[in-house]
């Protein structure tokens, strides 16, 4: 066999350029290889928060037109006082409600629209507890609509991690979490990908203590 | 006469150089002028960057409920809580005109994490 006929060389090009799509494929939808794991919500009285946090969630959902039987978490992570997660409920139209929840407080309910919707497929908000000049719990609590199908957080260690979702009938968003109290492991980057693999959103997390320790008491 | 109006020149002038120095050597993030009678009752003002300002809570067993809206076409500005010594202890961003209710603070404040000077507006309450 003759390495370079006519047609052994066309053979040999279509392979070449069927080899190179191949690698921009795999570079493109390196995002999907993964979808990120989808869990059910949990309901507002099966969540591990304390009753002083119950009743907070209560009051709020009641102040902001949120009706207070339907409200359930997604993607909570964290124990205790560290708990973070996304809270949904739905106000006297249908419409979806959200609320993030951290250890220490939460957002009021606003209409997940404002959050995540085609133009913005995806919402994180982070928080970081100190003392001081110290950050030692950082998290993130995210809300995205179904577009998309992988969230991944890039720690501080270096390492990818894709979070699980969290999903309730009648909800056409997903919530999630992730909270750290380790400095290696705290979240650096949010990022979430659609069924094709193409980042659609991004959030960079700001892990850094709110005082320089030249001014420990720079919020005084 | 001439002397005069040279020592009035001078004395402003040593008035001015007085105020400057104690203008740059002022914490940037002090706490002052939590008007308490105003709506904004943190702070309605220009924030440099990386510059907070902080309130008293209304009480140590209650929450707190902090409001933001600032310029600079930003969609988040950073709001936390500290210590009756200045010392920070949590912080969260906040989402442009949506209240965050923080389950305990002793002092409230909100904080520029952005890297130019904008206008912002803070507003606390007993949650």
């Amino acid at each position: 066999m003759k390495l370079f006929t006519r047609r052994t060389m066309m053979m040999w090009s279509l392979a070449v350029v069927a080899a190179l799509a191949a690698a921009i494929v795999a570079v493109v939808h390196s995002g999907s290889s993964k979808a990120s794991p989808v869990r059910q919500a949990t309901p507002l009285a099966q969540m591990q928060v304390s009753p002083a946090v119950k009743a907070a969630i209560l009051k709020a959902a009641r102040q902001n037109g949120a009706d207070p039987a339907n409200v359930v978490e997604l993607g909570g992570s964290g124990s205790g006082s560290q708990h973070h997660g996304v809270l949904a409920g739905t106000d006297a139209s249908g419409a979806t409600m959200v609320s993030f929840l951290t250890g220490f407080g939460m957002s009021d309910f606003v209409v997940a629209s404002r959050y995540a919707n085609s133009d913005r497929a995806m919402l994180v908000t982070d928080s970081v507890e100190g003392p001081s000049t110290d950050a030692r719990i950082v998290g993130i609590v995210g809300v995205a609509t179904r577009a998309v199908q992988r969230v991944t957080v890039d720690l501080a260690n270096g390492t990818t991690i894709t979070l699980a979702v969290s999903r309730a009938p009648g909800i056409p968003y997903q919530g999630f979490s992730y909270v750290s109290s380790n400095a290696n492991t705290f979240p650096a980057k949010v990022t979430g990908y659609n069924a094709g693999g193409k980042a659609l959103a991004e959030h960079t997390v700001d892990a850094r203590p709110l005082c320089p320790a030249s001014r420990p008491d720079c919020t005084r | 006469m001439r002397t005069r109006v040279m020592k009035a020149v001078g004395f402003l002038a040593v008035l001015a150089a007085v105020a400057a120095v104690a203008g740059v050597a002022a914490p940037s993030a002090m706490s002052s002028d939590c008007d308490t009678g105003a709506y904004w009752n943190v702070l309605s003002r220009y924030l440099g960057s990386g510059v907070g300002q902080s309130c008293n809570g209304f009480g140590p067993s209650t929450g707190e409920t902090e409001v933001s809206t600032f310029g600079g076409g930003y969609s988040t500005i950073r709001g936390f809580c500290s210590d009756h010594n200045g010392t920070w202890t949590q912080s969260v961003l906040l989402q442009y005109n949506v209240a965050w209710r923080f389950f305990s603070c002793e002092w409230v404040g909100v904080y520029n994490n952005h890297p130019d000077l904008i206008w912002v507006n803070a507003h606390h309450n007993d949650s």
